[in-house]
């Protein structure tokens, strides 16, 4: 009876642990993958910090609000850098 | 006619690799009586396939017994007499995974693509010279995972180490030991999930099933001789169709009244045809 009300009612309203081993395995694998990758959070600092050097030198950008992240679609990761930029800067 | 070699791996041992290698070797070799089929037992020092396939009597020479030399690749086969056309190549049981080097099992490996029609590595667990041996001579890999965190995990990495691959050997996904009932009551992810995770294509689904260990006991895969139709033995023969090319619709492991599951599985069916 409890099944049946249980099916009815759809999944659980608290996390089940279907999605909770779903959660916390896309994380794992994901850093998994970043490790064997070669590629520790520090590098990935480093990486954003050199980028936006380059990219000060023709834009003129908010640094605070920059966001860079490496996303993953499928088995491919793709880097991503968000950065508002406020004006170009003149050529020189 | 060079056969193509299928590797099953997982990466993490006891997710059922040896069972789905036998089942679907048994199958294969049982839809199509014209169609050679070898299957080599790769786990040196911890060989099972023979156990599972009935055959463990009637081993003379062994895989390394080949490569040294020892005798011809044709002595060690071991033909199965309910099936002609099914060979087993077992693995050394008193020897370890150094015994081979991977330009061994490629050469191998060669040798019997000019003598069947298809090639089936069982793999054995890990990531280490047993791997890589198995890898070197496949054309593809069936990654088999349950929908356990760490199984999916260990999956995850194998798949990457196949792609990373000079030759990007391709991973399709075969999701075994599935149990409907607690993935019904969101206590197990689902094969959607396991898809999502891990970013491969689907070959099958094969669901939790006891008769798997009376007929390890008997020595007779469940592909063999199952009568239902919904049930491991089934699933079996079903990866085996789509392994010739055969498009056959996932099995209702759900059960007919689950409608949404049905629908989720409906959309699943358009992602499997194998080549």
């Amino acid at each position: 009876m409890i099944g049946l009300l249980g099916w009815l009612t759809g999944p659980p309203k608290d996390v089940s642990s279907r999605e909770e081993a779903k959660k916390r395995l896309q994380l794992t694998i994901f850093h998994d993958r970043m490790e064997v990758m070669e590629l520790p959070a520090e590098r990935l600092n480093d990486l954003r910090n050199e980028l936006m050097e380059v990219i000060a030198k023709y834009f003129e950008i908010d640094i605070n609000r920059t966001e860079c992240t490496l996303e993953q679609d499928d088995r491919e990761v793709a880097f991503v850098a968000n950065i508002p930029v406020k004006r170009v800067r003149a050529g020189g | 006619m060079a056969a193509k070699t299928l590797l099953f791996t997982s990466g993490k041992g006891g997710v059922g690799k040896t069972t789905c290698t036998a089942n679907i070797g048994v199958a294969l070799a049982a839809q199509d009586s014209n169609m050679n089929v070898c299957m080599i037992d790769m786990d040196i020092g911890l060989r099972n396939l023979d156990i599972q396939l009935g055959l463990e009597n009637r081993i003379v020479y062994n895989l390394v017994d080949v490569i040294e030399g020892s005798c011809k690749v044709r002595q060690a086969l071991v033909k199965d007499k309910r099936l002609p056309n099914l060979a087993l190549l077992p693995a050394a049981q008193t020897r370890d995974k150094t015994s081979v080097s991977p330009e061994q099992m490629v050469n191998l490996v060669n040798e019997l693509r000019e003598m069947f029609d298809l090639i089936l590595i069982d793999c054995p667990a890990g990531i280490e010279q047993g791997f890589h041996n198995s890898a070197a001579a496949a054309d593809e890999a069936i990654v088999v995972t349950t929908a356990e965190m760490s199984a999916v995990r260990d999956a995850d990495r194998v798949i990457g180490l196949l792609e990373a691959n000079p030759r990007k050997i391709n991973s399709w996904l075969l999701v075994n030991r599935l149990r409907a009932s607690m993935v019904k009551t969101h206590d197990m992810m689902s094969v959607d999930d396991v898809i999502e995770i891990l970013g491969i294509k689907l070959l099958g689904v094969i669901p939790e099933d006891e008769k798997i260990i009376v007929s390890t006991n008997k020595g007779e895969p469940l592909s063999l001789n199952a009568t239902k139709v919904i049930g491991a033995g089934q699933a079996f023969r079903n990866v085996a169709m789509r392994l010739t090319g055969v498009e056959v619709p996932l099995m209702d492991i759900y059960g007919e009244s689950q409608n949404i599951f049905i629908k989720q599985f409906n959309k699943l069916k358009s992602l499997i045809k194998f080549k």
